[in-house]
């Protein structure tokens, strides 16, 4: 009963009180509570997700963008969070990747007000609720970008501007990576001897 | 404190029953397209007998068009079934068959409507000719009702590049239609007697399925194809109009409220796109297969000679 009414509380703070709620969590590193609630935050939106897609007439599809929401979403975090320690550690970081995870988890809490968007949008097929729905999951995923941003830094502790670096340097080395390769492939069609 | 997990207790609370309520309204939405659907199949290309399969699921042959028909039988909320057909015709005994198979759909309660496409000719017109309706544009190309068997003797070009073929034979007439000699006059009364019979049972068919006499069918039955506007005033055709306008007589006839579900089978799947030119039969190969392995015939065709 303490347990679900810590959590209760961790789930407000999160929302509303975020740095120190981030803070504490990554301290007390309570990672398998933190991924329930990050399923619970990934898989309700997706199922949600996946009856609107089916009232946009993409009814194949529904099923297996939840499935792989879920899947790719779960694999994401966890390859993300290690990746995410290390850089974090070599701009002296002090913080564990337990805590981290949990962080991140509550960090993925305000997915879950898309929920409503989604169900509405289904319920009254009007335009523009149908137009809201994308605001809405842009201002979410924003809400998500700075819960991460801010799990990093109070993990870590360390200023704000570092955190924001953790969190892009590895996107831009992917990005980086799949630019390069991409010119690789393309050059692999480049004759070698090009009579310019 | 207690303020603040009342808060969040509200909100999961709100959450679990959004997620309930689209539930319930996707099961809702299933119900009520359950009763409502109409499948449309393809019949496309020469009309051919048998079945193929290959590995990537590209099918070919009238086996599949009646498994479809069957899978549509079978599908309870399959109301209508619209056959699109975009065939010059083929083999008779194919389109015999197929057209036996629309009928057992029509005795097990479902509405069936043809809608034909650029063409539906001979073999296509048998299988349209036993369905409830007919829909055709008026630039359709249709009728060419009747029957006839090729046959090509090539006996003087054999004999200028030195081919003499030997055959022992059972019966008199087992190498009939043999292209290195000339057909006997009693070869040809059989095959006429064929042609005949399978002539009269075209007749019949369309006869029967267009509620027409048989005399005034063997006028329009003399292998003339018709426009699809000249069909419709010969009787041939019931409505001019695109295949939505036969989905929306498919609709109506069923008695479906609303907007109907369509249900496409048969539909090539990407796998079948990428790996195969082309999903249909194509006439030389039909003609072909004629002469494959030496055998005296296949079917007799149901198909504009000069296709």
């Amino acid at each position: 009963m303490r347990a679900v009414g810590n959590l209760l509380d961790s789930i407000y703070d999160v929302l509303f009180c975020p740095s120190p709620a981030l803070r504490r969590i990554g301290e007390e590193s309570r990672w398998g509570m933190a991924v329930l609630v990050y399923l619970v935050c990934l898989i309700l939106p997706a199922i949600a997700m996946g009856f609107f897609i089916k009232t946009l007439g993409f009814h194949k599809f529904g099923g297996m963008l939840v499935a792989a929401e879920v899947v790719g979403r779960f694999m994401l975090l966890v390859l993300g969070v290690a990746v995410l320690h290390l850089v974090a550690e070599l701009f002296g970081g002090k913080g564990t990747a337990k805590g981290l995870l949990a962080a991140m988890c509550f960090a993925h809490l305000p997915q879950l007000l898309a929920v409503p968007f989604f169900v509405i949008s289904m319920l009254w097929a009007s335009s523009f609720w149908k137009a809201l729905v994308p605001l809405v999951s842009v201002a979410v995923s924003c809400w998500t970008l700075v819960l991460n941003i801010v799990a990093i830094k109070e993990v870590y502790q360390i200023s704000g501007g570092r955190a924001v670096l953790i969190f892009v340097i590895p996107i831009i080395a992917v990005l980086a990576m799949t630019v390069g390769l991409l010119i690789l492939s393309v050059a692999e069609f480049i004759p070698e001897n090009a009579g310019w | 404190m207690r303020s603040k997990r009342t808060v969040i207790v509200i909100f999961l609370v709100v959450i679990v029953l959004c997620v309930l309520a689209a539930f319930w309204k996707n099961s809702n939405d299933v119900n009520s397209a359950a009763g409502n659907r109409i499948a449309v199949i393809y019949v496309d290309g020469v009309i051919a007998g048998g079945h193929s399969q290959s590995l990537f699921g590209n099918k070919e042959g009238t086996d599949e068009v009646i498994h479809q028909l069957h899978q549509a039988r079978d599908d309870k909320a399959v109301k209508a079934v619209v056959l699109r057909i975009n065939s010059p015709g083929g083999s008779a005994p194919a389109s015999q068959e197929v057209g036996a198979e629309i009928i057992k759909l029509r005795q097990s309660g479902k509405v069936v409507i043809a809608s034909m496409g650029d063409v539906a000719a001979s073999g296509g017109y048998w299988i349209a000719a036993v369905t409830d309706k007919i829909y055709a544009s008026p630039a359709t190309m249709t009728g060419s009702i009747g029957v006839y068997i090729p046959y090509a003797n090539w006996q003087e070009l054999y004999q200028k590049i030195g081919i003499r073929q030997e055959k022992i034979k059972s019966g008199p007439h087992k190498d009939i239609l043999s292209p290195d000699r000339p057909m006997t006059p009693e070869e040809r009364a059989i095959l006429q007697a064929m042609v005949d019979d399978l002539y009269n049972q075209f007749v019949a068919v369309v006869a029967e399925g267009r509620h027409m006499d048989v005399e005034k069918v063997k006028e329009l039955a003399d292998g003339r194809i018709f426009t699809g506007s000249q069909a419709k005033t010969a009787g041939l055709v019931d409505e001019l109009g695109t295949m939505y306008d036969a989905i929306d007589g498919a609709a109506e006839l069923a008695g479906i409220k609303g907007k109907p579900v369509i249900k496409e089978y048969g539909k090539a799947n990407p796998w079948s796109l990428i790996f195969s030119a082309s999903d249909q039969t194509k006439m030389e190969e039909l003609m072909l297969k004629q002469f494959a392995n030496q055998l005296p015939i296949t079917a007799p065709l149901a198909v504009p000679p000069e296709w």
